[in-house]
This record gives structure tokens, sequence and C-alpha cells, in this order.
């Protein structure tokens, strides 16, 4: 067994003996372009429902033990055949345990790992002192989801086991995922030398955080067809090196690419408003929202002993100090009227919005009046604003995180892997583990910014627009046939009007006013399915992992 | 109001041991045993999927029609659910060509039980061979049934069964205990899968549910849930002259939160009635707002069409909660339950049971001015238990 010894510091990659450094023995053209994790069914699919490979303490209360558990916060990669010891630990702790395979790509991983080579473990900096003759290449935790290649079980039984048990979740997506069943694979080597006896150093990598990340990019995805600052903002939160000024302008929004990258405000800004002016307000305000927002991901994470109302009640008492007697009173009476929301008070939602008109109060009120994202979503009233609405999305995206949300609100084209890529790279550098997951995978774009990319539609934008009005039976189509000079006979019938005229097709013009078509965009749903199918006529189809 | 309906858990909501009970075997017999809220009817309902999903025959059996309803209604009508008695006489008489014997009427309401020992004599001699043994039966609330009922399936041939029970919330006098159950299906103790983790309740519900927990070696604890969101449950003090207010402010949260359930549950069919009435004349503010609030109640034979499917009110004595789920729990007039010094955990198991009906928000609501008894059991911790006046008036 691998001797375990906490790190002195989150993200610390000092290792122990026996170590050595393999600078001098390898080139990059040696690194494996891939790698086998051992483990068991039921942690891979809370693997693919988190969107990343935790290390166990990611898994809550409920880890199996698998070979992530070796080294805890290193996930092992068998290089070419896995070990046979690995195989049946990964099932030994319950008998409904089934083995599996992830295959994890690894051609875009960079920097301090570990290997196994000839039974030692070495610190070597990956790909370049990677050796073809490592046997177990240990990255730190986490690694995204969207690297996994292909899922392997022993025997087709297994794998319909575990196709039929994803289908009891509402949030694994197992689907998204090639599958195989391939016994050979598991017939590995009868190592002894597993575990391997090296002292490693442990890692916790907190996924709290990136997990809110993750819920963020989805929520805002969900709502960004609202308006062009909903466009911006949905970018700015899977880019945020890359915000817009629109975003920088906005009172809330300006602190979202900050977030999005550290998870949290880079100055604290102690800007109490001594005197309530507007300005000073609103910096208040933005403070105290992104705090709120960092109180809902530690809710949701299980750090919190208190439930996320309550928690964010506290955080608004907390953010009464220093403040003057006026403002104080005045957000002493939201504070109220929120509690009453959570209980009998007065208030109703439309007296709340119309008394607390800012996307900071309303956002709140949301928080209390609905549960999950789903409602959040079907909710609808015409007093919000786009501004409203991305606060909103961003607090409930934070207070579910990203395993929070369920399949219907995750299966756009091109969102998953994009959110699972940035949230382990977030988790990566807030640790500061030095591991590079390369290139970004390129975000999904929302469909207001796909139809507002040229300034005039192209016979594609208009049919696929056609297509979306009509599948959606939105009334911005207009349809007009060109009837030449003649006699037609006009029928009728219970059904309908039929008219009949000689000759063979009239042309037909459909016309999709684009006002009408973006306001039917902004306020309606689109499934995954419907946004495939329009990326597809737009030719910026996204896998969706 | 708006949909409701029963919705897949998130993988990181079932625990281990209600994951090894998720996995058993699709046939052969099953024991699953666990408090209120540890998720047997949620295990057996994911388990009525997958067969339906498999097109393999089942039939998911419960106690009582509202349940049958409830479970029904949250599924869009694609379980193939029933209550026992009604799926029991048309299998019986489809297996034995017979209806089931039943006793003489005992009762002044000419309800006549079944005949027990004639109806296993009419199974013994009944070639049953084939059929019935291929059918898969899942019971929730199992203890409910009566022993015999196990006796004569198997008896028929039934082979079959997931059995999700809970021996210390038994509602009927010819309820099987545990070991019944384990004896008439084969199974040894070791068999039996316990659930202890809580999985219907948020932490700050589950916390106050614990407070009036009673020492039970027969039922363990549950463990605390894993949600960890929603708030601490709140007892609300009322002056009497205001039950008006209070009610118009029910209403509001209704419409406020229109796909939501509201159990009130009352201590007695006074109380029930008074909040009936209130909730009835209060319930203008809805409509005023072009929203049709369901408000219902049933008592005695009074059964009305509920709809589990949608948001709304439904008012219910004490009594008649078990088994049932709702998002919001509101204990009414908590001073007007009877509370007996000499046996206080009487009343606590009672409002264990009220408590953990709620899946998201509790209310305990209290008549200033009433019986200071009920104090007794209520926990002081603001933590635990949030103490409010309603102040303003609510128009």
């Amino acid at each position: 067994m691998a001797t375990r010894r906490k790190s002195s510091s989150q993200g610390s990659t000092t290792q122990q003996l026996p170590l050595t450094t393999g600078a001098d023995v390898a080139s990059s053209s040696d690194a494996p372009k891939e790698g086998l994790l051992a483990t068991n069914h039921l942690n891979l699919l809370f693997m693919l429902s988190l969107g990343m490979v935790p290390a166990p303490s990611g898994f809550g209360k409920k880890y199996y033990r698998d070979s992530l558990g070796i080294c805890p916060g290193w996930v092992p990669l068998f290089v070419r055949k896995v070990f046979g010891p690995a195989v049946e630990m990964a099932q030994e702790e319950a008998s409904h345990l089934r083995s599996c395979l992830a295959r994890i790509r690894l051609t875009d991983l960079s920097g301090p790992v570990m290997a196994l080579r000839d039974g030692k473990a070495i610190r070597i900096n990956f790909p370049d002192e990677a050796s073809g003759s490592d046997e177990v290449i240990l990255v730190p935790a986490p690694l995204p989801t969207h690297w996994i290649e292909e899922i392997i079980f022993p025997s087709r039984e297994d794998k319909a086991a575990c196709e039929a048990d994803a289908r009891d979740y509402s949030n694994v997506p197992l689907e998204d995922f090639k599958r195989a069943a391939r016994k050979r694979e598991f017939t590995g080597t009868k190592r002894s030398s597993w575990p391997p006896q090296a002292d490693i150093a442990e890692r916790d990598a907190d996924l709290a955080v990136p997990l809110a990340a993750g819920g963020i990019m989805a929520m805002l995805y969900q709502v960004a067809n609202r308006g062009d600052l909903a466009v911006n903002a949905c970018a700015a939160a899977f880019d945020p090196g890359s915000a817009s000024e629109m975003v920088a302008r906005d009172s809330l929004l300006a602190r979202l690419p900050e977030w999005q990258r550290s998870g949290g405000p880079s100055v604290n800004e102690n800007s109490i408003p001594a005197a309530p002016d507007t300005a000073e307000v609103r910096t208040w305000q933005r403070q105290l929202f992104w705090d709120i927002v960092g109180r809902l991901a530690e809710a949701n994470s299980g750090h919190e002993s208190i439930g996320s109302k309550d928690a964010v009640l506290e955080q608004i008492g907390e953010g009464l100090e220093g403040l003057n007697d006026k403002v104080k009173q005045k957000v002493l009476d939201f504070k109220g009227d929120l509690e009453g929301l959570a209980g009998f008070g007065a208030i109703g939602p439309r007296e709340m919005f119309e008394k607390y008109p800012t996307p900071f109060s309303r956002s709140l009120a949301l928080l209390f009046l609905r549960q999950d994202c789903d409602e959040l979503l079907a909710f609808e009233d015409d007093i919000l604003t786009e501004g409203d609405w991305l606060a909103a999305a961003i607090l409930f995206g934070a207070r579910s995180g990203w395993q929070g949300l369920p399949l219907g609100l995750r299966d756009m084209p091109g969102l998953t892997p994009a959110v699972s890529h940035r949230m382990a790279a977030m988790a990566h550098r807030t640790a500061e583990t030095g591991i590079s997951l390369g290139p970004s995978v390129e975000r999904c774009r929302p469909l207001r910014e796909l139809f507002q990319m040229e300034a005039e539609w192209t016979p594609r934008h208009r049919d696929a627009a056609t297509e979306v009005a009509r599948k959606r039976s939105w009334d911005c189509v207009r349809t007009e046939i060109v009837l030449p000079t003649g006699q037609y006979d006009l029928i009728v019938e219970r059904k309908g009007i039929r008219i009949v005229m000689p000759g063979q097709d009239p042309p037909v013009v459909t016309k999709v006013d684009r006002e009408g078509f973006f306001k039917h965009l902004a306020r309606d749903r689109t499934s995954g399915e419907l946004e495939s199918t329009v990326r597809r006529r737009l030719g910026s189809g996204t896998k969706n992992s | 109001m708006a949909a409701r309906t029963f919705k897949l858990p998130g993988i990181q909501d079932l625990s281990k041991e209600q994951e090894r009970a998720r996995a058993l075997p699709l046939t052969g017999q099953h024991l699953i045993i666990g408090g209120p809220g540890t998720g047997k009817s949620v295990l057996a309902l994911l388990r009525a999927k997958r067969l339906a999903d498999l097109k393999r025959g089942y039939r998911f059996l419960v106690y009582n029609h509202l349940l049958h309803r409830s479970n029904n209604q949250l599924f869009r009508g694609a379980l193939a659910s029933e209550t026992w008695h009604s799926w029991f006489n048309e299998t019986f008489r489809s297996i034995t060509g017979h209806r089931p014997p039943r006793l003489a009427a005992q009762q002044a309401n000419d309800y006549r039980p079944y005949d027990w020992n004639r109806i296993k004599e009419n199974a013994e001699t009944c070639d049953c061979a084939g059929g019935p043994s291929r059918l898969l039966l899942l019971i929730d609330e199992g203890q409910d049934m009566p022993p015999e009922f196990y006796d004569t399936l198997v008896i028929l041939g039934f082979e079959h069964f997931f059995v999700a029970a809970d021996q210390n919330q038994q509602i009927t006098e010819s309820c099987s205990s545990r070991q019944q159950i384990e004896g008439v299906l084969g199974l040894e103790t070791a068999e039996v899968v316990e659930l202890r983790q809580n999985y219907r309740n948020t932490l700050p519900i589950w916390k106050l549910a614990m407070e009036f927990y009673t020492e039970d070696p027969a039922s363990p604890p549950s463990e605390a849930p894993n949600r960890r969101e929603g708030s601490v449950p709140m007892l609300l003090t009322y002056a009497p002259e205001r039950i008006a207010d209070l009610a118009r402010g029910l209403v509001r949260r209704a419409y406020n939160r229109p796909s939501r359930l509201i159990g009130v549950i009352t201590p007695n069919n006074k109380v029930r009635q008074r909040y009936m009435d209130e909730l009835q004349a209060a319930k203008h503010l809805t409509r005023e707002q072009g929203e049709d609030l369901q408000l219902e109640t049933f008592y005695g034979l009074h059964r009305p069409e509920v709809r589990f499917d949608r948001g709304g009110i439904l008012v219910i004595n004490a009594q008649a909660c078990k088994g049932l789920e709702f998002d919001e729990v509101v204990c009414a007039d908590v001073d007007e339950h009877f509370v007996n010094p000499e046996d206080l955990n009487a009343v606590k198991k009672r409002f264990y049971v009220m408590v953990a009906r709620a899946r998201e928000d509790v209310f305990l609501f209290r008549r200033e001015g009433g019986n200071k008894a009920i104090n007794q059991i209520l926990p002081k911790s603001q933590s635990v238990l949030k103490r409010a006046r309603l102040r303003r008036e609510v128009s």
C-alpha cells in the first residue's frame, strides 16, 4: 500500500523518496497518449455526473474503494495493461460493483506528475520526461471527464447493467460516452507491485467552487438567449479572459470573470457606503452578491452546517456591518421581506419585484421563491429584466452546482465538455498544481449569438430560424404564396379553406420576422435536440462529449 | 397550479445502503426495512420504472387509495400500481375461479374481513401452476398488509417479491412484522437491507424530526440526509383572532409556489374543519390572480379526488398522514395535540411522523394562550426551530 502523507499545503507537488527525476531519460515522443483508470461502475457514474475524475474526497460519502484511493488526490492511469490487483480492488467493497476501465486521453496534459518506473515512483514533467517504460502515470486530480475516450466493461452483461443503472439517475450522461465490452482488457498483468510502495503526498482539491462555476456556466447558457448582455455574460462565464466591455460595465456582472477564473474576487471591495451614494450602494451590493455566491457554493458542497437560504440571510446580516443607519434600515427591510417570502409574509413576488427593482434584490427573491434551476426557468414575470435573469441564473447555478443539474439542463450540444474542461482547469489553477489541461474546449455559443454573428441572415440562418420557429410554433413565421392571375376555386371546408388552381407549384416564400424571432428566443426554452439540429444547419455543430 | 412529477434522484443523493438495495436482482425475494423518509418508496419506484423499461410484468402494490393515487399521478399513469385489496381480489378470482372468501361483517360499516383460513384452503387446492410465478411484485409499506396475504401469494405460486416496510409505522391491526415477512420470503436477517440514511428531508427538517425521535431499539434513528438546502423549520405563534390572516398567508404561499403540495396536518377534526373553513374563505386571493388553487380535505368516507401531480393545499388529520409526502408540511395548532405527561413519547412519535412527511419546509403553528403542555417536547434551540409571531396584516 502506498504510504499516505498529507501534503503540507494544498497543491504542493513536493514528493518523498524513492524519487528520482526522469529528466534525462525521456522525450515527449515516449509520452503515452492515453491511460487506463481502473474503477467500478458506480464510481464511474459518479464521475460522469460530476464532470470530473476527482480525488476520493470528491465523492463525498459515496466513494467505493478503487485505484483512486491508492494515492489520494492522484489519478493513477495505467499506460499499457491495467494491473490485475487494481481491477480486483475496484470491485471488492460491495458485491454489486462491476469493474470497468476508463480510457483517458492524455494528449493535452502537461505539467508535474508522478510516474511508476521500474517499481519506483518518480516525479516527472509530463510529457517531456515521460518514458516508454513508465507503467503508471499519476496525475493530480481532477481530470475532465470529456477526456474519457471510451468506457470498457469485461462483458456485455456488465455494460448493459451499468447502462440500466445510469438511467436510474437524473444526472449521469453515460449515453454521451463510447462504451465497449472487451474482456481481454481486464486480463491484466498479475503485478504484485500494486499498490505501489511509494511515499506520495496526499492531495485534496476542493471542488466546491469549480462545481459552482460549472453550474453558473450552465445556467447562464440557459438564459443567454434573453438579450445581448446575456450573450456577453455567458461568454464571460466560459472565457473570463475575454469578457466584454458590456460585462465590465454592469454593476453585478463586472465580478463574474474573476469569480469564474479563481472563485473569488481579487480585491476586497470595502467601499461601504458612508453616504448612500448610488454608486457606492452598487459596489456594496456587488460585494455582497458575490459573497453570497461563495456561501451558496459552500452550502452546496456540504461545508456549511446550515441550509442555503439561512446562509444567505446570515451573509446579508454580516454585510450590514459598517453601513450607515439609513442604508442599514433599507437592507434590514429587504432582509425582513426575504424572510417573509420564506415564511408567511404579506408580500408576494410581484410586490417584491416592484419594491426592490434591482437584479441584486430580485435574484435573491427568486432564490427564496423557487427551489431549483428547472423551477426558475419555468418562472415568468414580465417585470423581470435581462439583468435580473442573469443574476438569478448565477445564484441558482452556484446553489445547484454542475452536479445538481439534471441532464435536461446539460444536454445542449458541446456544453458538457466545455464546462467539464473549465471546472477541472479551475481546480488545478486554484490549487496551483502546475498542471495544464491544454487549450480550452471551445465554449458553446447560445443560439442568439449564432443568429447574430452575421448582420444579415444568410439562407442558412433563415432556414434554421424557420425550423426553430415552426417546431416551437412561434408566430414570427409568415408564408407568402404568389398566385398568378387567373380563376381559382375557393372551397370552404370544416377543416379550413382549400384553393384549387390550375398548374403546379406556385412560388411559396417563408419569411421569419427577425425581431419576433429573437423575442421568442428570449422567452422560450429550446431542447438540446432542437439546438443540435439548428447548429447542424448553421454549420456550427459541436460534439457533446 | 403548476405540475408536479416524480423526479429521478441525482447519483449523489443515494447513499451506499440505498445503492445496495437498488442493485438487488430484479427477481427473487427482497425485503427493505427503513424508517420514514429513508427512501424505501423511491427505491421501489425506481425498480418499477426499470421493470417497465424492460417490459417485464410487475405490480406495484400499496395499502391505501391515497398512496396509489399519489404514485400513479406522479408517474403520469405509467405505473402498474394498485391497492393490494383490489389487486388481490382480482388475482385470487382469476387464479382460483372464486372470489376471496370473507367473514361476516363485524362492525357497523358492513366491512367483511377476509377469511384467510378459507382463502388459504382454496389456494392450496387450486391448480395454479405456471402463470403467477413470473409476475414481479413490488410492495410498498409492506408492513401494513397481513401476514396471511403473503402466505397466500406464496401458495398461489408467486415467487418474486420486493417488499419495502417499516415495522414501526404499522397502521393496521393485522399488519405483518419484519420477522413474519422474512419468514414468508425465506430470508435470513442478514439478507434484509436496512436503510438508515434519510433521503426525503432537508438537513434542517431532519434535525427537527430527530428532536422527536424516541429511542427504540427496533427502529434506529435515521442518519443525516445529504440535502443541505432549505430553511430551519419555524414555530409561528398567532393570536387566535388572526387565523384568517394566517390562512391568507398560507394561500398566498401556495400561490407563490404553485408546484408545491402543502400538507396542513391537524390534531383533530375540529381544527381540520376550522382550517378548511378559513382557507376556503382566503381562497379568493388566488382566484383574483386567475389561478385555481387546489384545496382539499378528507376525513371519514369523504375522499375527494386529490391531485398529487399538482400543487395546492391538502388539509388532513395527523392519523391520515402516514406514508404521504408533501413538499411542505404545516403542523397546525400544535397546542391542541393531546399530551399525556406520563407518556410524552406518544406525542413525540406523532410529531416525528408529521414532520418527516416534508421534503422542503416545515412550519408549526401555535395559538397564543393555547395549551402549553406541548412546549415540553418542542426544541428550544432557534437553530433547530425558529420562533416567530404573526405580526403584519396579510392583505
